[in-house]
C-alpha cells in the first residue's frame, strides 16, 4: 500500500459492502484539512501545470469549510452548495493568473465571501420585485439546524448586516484569526476587531429582542 | 486605558488569548466600571449563543458538481458561438416596421420555445440536459443487448440518487475482457457482486474496472456518483483481444 500524507487515511469499503460482496483494492484517499499553506501552494502550482487532480484535493479540503461559510451567510442548503460550487469554479478559472505571494486559502474564501454577498444582494433585490417570493416564514433548508437554539441563533445573525454577518462566521464558525480575516476581507486588522466587537454586541441585541439569553 | 484598549482585552479575552498580565489589567478596570462589566458579560453571551452553530456536512454532490461546471464551462468554450438567425429579422422589423411588430414576433418566438421546452419535458421523460454529452442516456432499469457474432447478454444500468450499477451478463465461447472507465472525479468505484462464474479475474484501478476470462460472466459493478450529475461510463468489451464493443452511456433516473 503506498505511503499516506499525514492526516489522510484510506477508507476501508468492506464496511459498507454486503457480506456476499466481493471486495478488491481501490482505496480512496481522505484529506481533511491538516494540510498547510505550503501544501496548498503545491498543490496549485500542479494545478497551473494542468494537474487536474490536485485540484481535487484543493476541493476536498475547502468543500465543507466553504459550503458552512455560504451557509450561515445566505442560511439557505441549496443556495450554500450553489455558490461553493461557483466559488471554485472561479478559482480553477483564475488560478494560472494566481500570484504565489498571495496565500491560496484567503484567496479562495475572498472569492466565496463576495460570492455570497453577491447572492444575498441578488435575492433581496428579488424578493423586493416580487413580495410574495419573500417567506416571512421559516424555510426547509434551516432544517439542518436541528435544535430550536442552534435555529435561533442563526436567525438573529440573518438579522445582521453582511459586513457584520461575515465576521462572525469567518471568526467563530471558521476559526480565523484577526490576522487571516484581514487577509481574506481586504481590511485593515484593527478595523476587523472593532468590526467583530460590535457585530458580537448586536448579536446579542437581536438575541436579547427575540427573548433568548445567553447571559452568565 | 482607553476604549480602544479595553476592546482589545475583551475581544482577546473571548479569544483566550489574554496574557496574564493583561488579565490583571483588564480584571481590574472592570472592577472600576459598570459599563465595561455589562459589554464583558454581553460579549461572553454572544459567543457562547454561537457555540451552539455546528458545521454542517457539504452534500455529496458538491464535489461532482464543481467538475461537472468545469467541464461544461470548457465545452462551451470550445463550442463556436452561432449568431442567432432570427437576430437579422428583429432588427429588420425594430428598424423598419412599427416597434409592436418586432415585440410581438420576439412575443411569438419565447411562446414557440416554451412550447418546444413543454413537447421535449412531457415527451423525452427525462430532465437531463443532453447538450454536449457523449454518451447515450441510460435510464435507470434499461437494459442494452449485445447481440455480436463472439459475445451475447445484456447490461442493466440501475441508479438511484447517489449510487448506480450495471448488471453484467455475457456469454462467450472465447476469452472475454470488459473494461469499464469512468471519470474518477465524479463517479467512484465501490464494489462487485458475482452473480455468475466466479473463475473470472476482477481487477480495478483509478478510473477503470476490468473483468476478464472465459465462459458466462455475471457481475454487478457498484458505483458512488450522483444521478444529477448523470455520470459517464465507457464499456469497452475485446473479445480474445480483439475490441468488438465500444460504448458509454449516461447514467440517469428519469422521470420520477
Amino acid at each position: 500500500m503506498p505511503e499516506l500524507k499525514a492526516g489522510c487515511r484510506w477508507v476501508d469499503l468492506r464496511q459498507k459492502l454486503p457480506p456476499n460482496w466481493h471486495l478488491f483494492h481501490q482505496p480512496f484517499l481522505v484529506s481533511p484539512v491538516l494540510m498547510t499553506e505550503a501544501d496548498d501552494q503545491i498543490l496549485v502550482r500542479q494545478c497551473q501545470n494542468g494537474d487536474r487532480r490536485a485540484f481535487e484535493t484543493l476541493v476536498d479540503k475547502y468543500q465543507k469549510p466553504l459550503f458552512n461559510l455560504a451557509l450561515r451567510m445566505t442560511r439557505n442548503y441549496t443556495d450554500a452548495q450553489d455558490i461553493a460550487q461557483i466559488a471554485f469554479l472561479k478559482a480553477y478559472e483564475n488560478l494560472a493568473s494566481f500570484d504565489h505571494k498571495y496565500k491560496f486559502f484567503s484567496w479562495l474564501y475572498r472569492i466565496a465571501v463576495n460570492e455570497s454577498l453577491n447572492h444575498v444582494n441578488q435575492r433581496r433585490h428579488a424578493d423586493q420585485l416580487n413580495e410574495d417570493m419573500a417567506s416571512e416564514g421559516q424555510s426547509p433548508d434551516v432544517l439542518y439546524d436541528k435544535d430550536e437554539t442552534s435555529r435561533r441563533v442563526q436567525d438573529a445573525l440573518m438579522e445582521l448586516k453582511e459586513e457584520y454577518r461575515s465576521m462572525i462566521v469567518l471568526k467563530h464558525l471558521q476559526g480565523f484569526s484577526y490576522e487571516q480575516i484581514s487577509e481574506i476581507l481586504e481590511i485593515p486588522e484593527k478595523k476587523v476587531k472593532s468590526r467583530l466587537f460590535t457585530a458580537r454586541l448586536m448579536l446579542k441585541d437581536v438575541l436579547n429582542a427575540k427573548g433568548v439569553d445567553y447571559s452568565d | 486605558m482607553t476604549e480602544h484598549d479595553l476592546i482589545d482585552l475583551l475581544n482577546r479575552e473571548i479569544d483566550g488569548t489574554l496574557l496574564p498580565a493583561e488579565a490583571a489589567v483588564l480584571s481590574e478596570s472592570l472592577s472600576r466600571d459598570p459599563l465595561a462589566q455589562q459589554l464583558r458579560s454581553d460579549l461572553r453571551a454572544a459567543t457562547q449563543a454561537l457555540n451552539s452553530l455546528k458545521l454542517v456536512e457539504p452534500p455529496h454532490t458538491l464535489k461532482p458538481g464543481v467538475f461537472q461546471m468545469i467541464q461544461e464551462q470548457a465545452q462551451a468554450e470550445r463550442r463556436p458561438s452561432r449568431k442567432s438567425s432570427f437576430l437579422p429579422i428583429l432588427e429588420f422589423l425594430r428598424g423598419r416596421a412599427k416597434p409592436g411588430y418586432a415585440y410581438a414576433f420576439s412575443g411569438g418566438l419565447a411562446a414557440g420555445a416554451l412550447l418546444f421546452a413543454l413537447f421535449l419535458n412531457v415527451f423525452s421523460g427525462s430532465s437531463f440536459d443532453e447538450s454536449g454529452a457523449s454518451a447515450t442516456l441510460a435510464m435507470s432499469g434499461e437494459k442494452l443487448s449485445l447481440s455480436l457474432d463472439q459475445v451475447h447478454g445484456y447490461i442493466i444500468a440501475e441508479h438511484s440518487e447517489n449510487s448506480n450499477s450495471l448488471t453484467l451478463r455475457l456469454n462467450s465461447e472465447r476469452d472475454i475482457t470488459v473494461r469499464i472507465a469512468y471519470d474518477p472525479n465524479s463517479v467512484r468505484f465501490e464494489g462487485a457482486q458475482i452473480l455468475e462464474n466466479p473463475d473470472m479475474q476482477l481487477s480495478a484501478h483509478r478510473g477503470e474496472v476490468e473483468i476478464a476470462g472465459s465462459g458466462p460472466m455475471g457481475y454487478k459493478i457498484a458505483f458512488g456518483g450522483s444521478v444529477r450529475t448523470a455520470p459517464e461510463v465507457q464499456i469497452r468489451v475485446f473479445s480474445s483481444g480483439q475490441l468488438i464493443y465500444d460504448h458509454s452511456i449516461r447514467m440517469n433516473q428519469g422521470p420520477r
